[in-house]
């Protein structure tokens, strides 16, 4: 042809990468990306306005529902900002135990997208074994909250559920063989080629790009910028527990494998340091049903798995928040990821897609535009998947 | 309390570039928070000082109706490097409740792109120069007139006007 061709392709909502959804427009030259367009909001609920008429411990149950996995970081945060605003000390205890489930949550968050990751590069096996050791992590889950997903843990004054001393040797004993089962998995990912030929130069976001764009979480990181809200601006106990914060500067979808394994072994560090030098004392401090925040306004940042999470309370002095903002670290993710996109192959779509462990809660399809035929079609997430592992068993060598 | 005078230096070579007449108010609750409201024409110019400050992350952008307004606030952050000196400055606006406008700050920061829209779906604020503020988290046939977080619209009054246009 020549002069080259570019074509659109739609994307979502019903999710190349998870099963949630949002839409991606895709314009490609031939077998390259040239452009790609997000469209979230398929999963709007209008929880901001819904927050404007519940009083704080209704909106506290509701902020654990923005999201399925880490439902801790929506509702300890939500507790942050209003015990900020009220002037609340909450005991020491309670500020450990947060954070054991913080970091507990953090390593099933991970270790679910290290699965979903191999799936999506059509490397099945390491999936199911994954997700089969990440069972450990539930556990400890269940056995410390009651609950596998919305763990009700955390409340405003403090925490619901005390950890006891038999309880304290369970976590140890499972972090113990959880993480045997992450350094095996990094070693073998790290001399696989199944996984390097689809992630190493894959998805490349430059450090310049990454923070010109305002990305968060471990899509910064793995673009070699140090900064973990953890670090940064200190929050529960994370003034006092020794932590490393990892960056890889290979900029790459593997680089963001990395940064995410390194990360689990930091967060089962944290989680032995807290349960070495938790005080003992009360667990939460008694607050009002129906409580009344003094006029202010509070915002609270807070490093969730995927990244940046910011939390803003107006109060105008009444029983429910005058307005209550959420930005949750995807969206802050999105423009990084249609930078990411662009240069890839259409076949790698689905794991740049999932390299910023997308949490629309929500489904996404992706409709694509030949820029030079100005033909256009739409994939749903399997068709593409499929697309994408029989390019690879045919185009690599 | 060191890191506070390092806070209201912040706030003083901010004062003293944009002219303190400029600034509106300004208040340091505890450390590593600043909120500094500043008239409008000089949203621009302030955010561009602020960035080569290292201001340079937009947490969030967040609008809030006040009644006889629209408050805009930009939480733009610091970052620290793990050091954990890191700084949040929500930097507030107001513009008027009808045909409510700001200039955009993409050009400077284009990862405000995402947030600026949401403003623009749920208060109607539009932000001059934006190169697309089609929906970003409302469906693309949502009535042109509700912005469903402004505080005349209550949960049922949307619901009605839903019905009307054919959504649900």
């Amino acid at each position: 042809m020549g002069e080259t061709e570019e074509f659109i392709i739609p994307v979502g909502p019903q999710h190349p990468a998870l099963k949630e959804p949002t839409n991606f427009t895709i314009t490609v030259d031939g077998e390259y990306v040239v452009d790609a367009k997000a469209r979230p909001g398929y999963n709007h609920r209008g929880v901001e306005k819904a927050m404007e008429s519940r009083t704080y411990i209704q909106n506290l149950y509701l902020l654990e529902r923005v999201c399925g996995i880490c439902s801790i970081c929506h509702m300890t945060n939500f507790c942050l900002t209003v015990e900020e605003a009220m002037g609340l000390e909450v005991p020491a205890r309670a500020n450990y135990i947060r954070t054991i489930m913080h970091e507990i949550e953090r390593l099933h968050s991970h270790s679910l997208w290290l699965g979903v990751a191999a799936h999506e590069i059509g490397f099945d096996t390491l999936f199911y074994y994954i997700w089969r050791d990440r069972e450990v992590i539930m556990d400890l889950t269940e056995s410390i909250s009651g609950n596998r997903v919305n763990k009700a843990m955390p409340t405003i004054g403090g925490v619901r559920r005390n950890i006891s001393p038999e309880l304290l040797r369970d976590i140890r004993k499972g972090l113990d063989i959880f993480e045997e089962r992450i350094k095996y998995y990094k070693s073998l990912i790290l001399k696989e080629t199944t996984v390097l030929n689809r992630a190493i130069r894959v998805g490349v976001l430059t450090p310049h790009d990454a923070v010109a764009l305002c990305a968060v979480g471990p899509t910064l990181r793995a673009s070699g910028i140090k900064s973990d809200v953890r670090a940064d601006d200190p929050y529960l106990v994370f003034d006092e527990v020794p932590f490393n914060v990892m960056t890889h500067d290979g900029c790459d979808v593997a680089s963001r494998v990395i940064v995410r394994c390194d990360e689990m072994f930091e967060s089962i560090n944290v989680i032995r340091y807290c349960l070495d030098h938790m005080p003992d004392g009360p667990i939460r401090v008694k607050v009002p049903v129906i409580m009344r925040v003094p006029e202010t306004e509070t915002v609270c940042l807070w490093e969730a798995p995927r990244g940046e999470l910011i939390h803003y309370l107006k109060s105008t002095g009444g029983t429910t928040p005058y307005r209550y903002k959420i930005r949750a670290p995807t969206l802050g993710n999105i423009p990084s990821v249609q930078r990411m996109l662009i240069g890839n192959y259409i076949a790698d779509i689905p794991i740049v897609i999932a390299a910023i462990d997308p949490c629309f809660s929500c489904t996404d399809r992706m409709t694509f535009v030949d820029v030079n035929t100005e033909k256009n079609w739409v994939w749903d997430s399997e068709q593409l998947r499929r697309y994408s592992r029989k390019w690879y068993q045919q185009n690599s060598h | 309390m060191e890191a506070r005078e390092d806070h209201v230096k912040i706030v003083e070579e901010l004062r003293e570039a944009m002219g303190s007449e400029n600034v509106i108010d300004w208040k340091i609750p505890r450390a590593k928070r600043i909120y500094v409201a500043i008239k409008a024409e000089k949203l621009k110019d302030t955010v561009k000082h602020l960035a080569e400050k290292d201001f340079r992350h937009v947490s969030t952008i967040s609008g809030v109706d006040v009644g006889d307004g629209i408050e805009v606030l930009y939480h733009l952050t610091k970052r620290a490097a793990g050091k954990g000196e890191g700084i949040t400055l929500s930097l507030r606006v107001k513009t008027a409740m009808e045909n409510p406008s700001l200039p955009t700050i993409t050009d400077m920061i284009p990862g405000a792109t995402l947030y600026e829209r949401e403003v623009h779906d749920f208060v109607g604020v539009v932000f001059e120069g934006h190169p697309d503020l089609s929906p970003v988290e409302l469906p693309d046939g949502w009535p042109k007139d509700v912005y469903p977080l402004l505080k005349k619209w209550k949960i049922e009054d949307i619901k009605k006007r839903l019905s009307e246009v054919g959504g649900n």
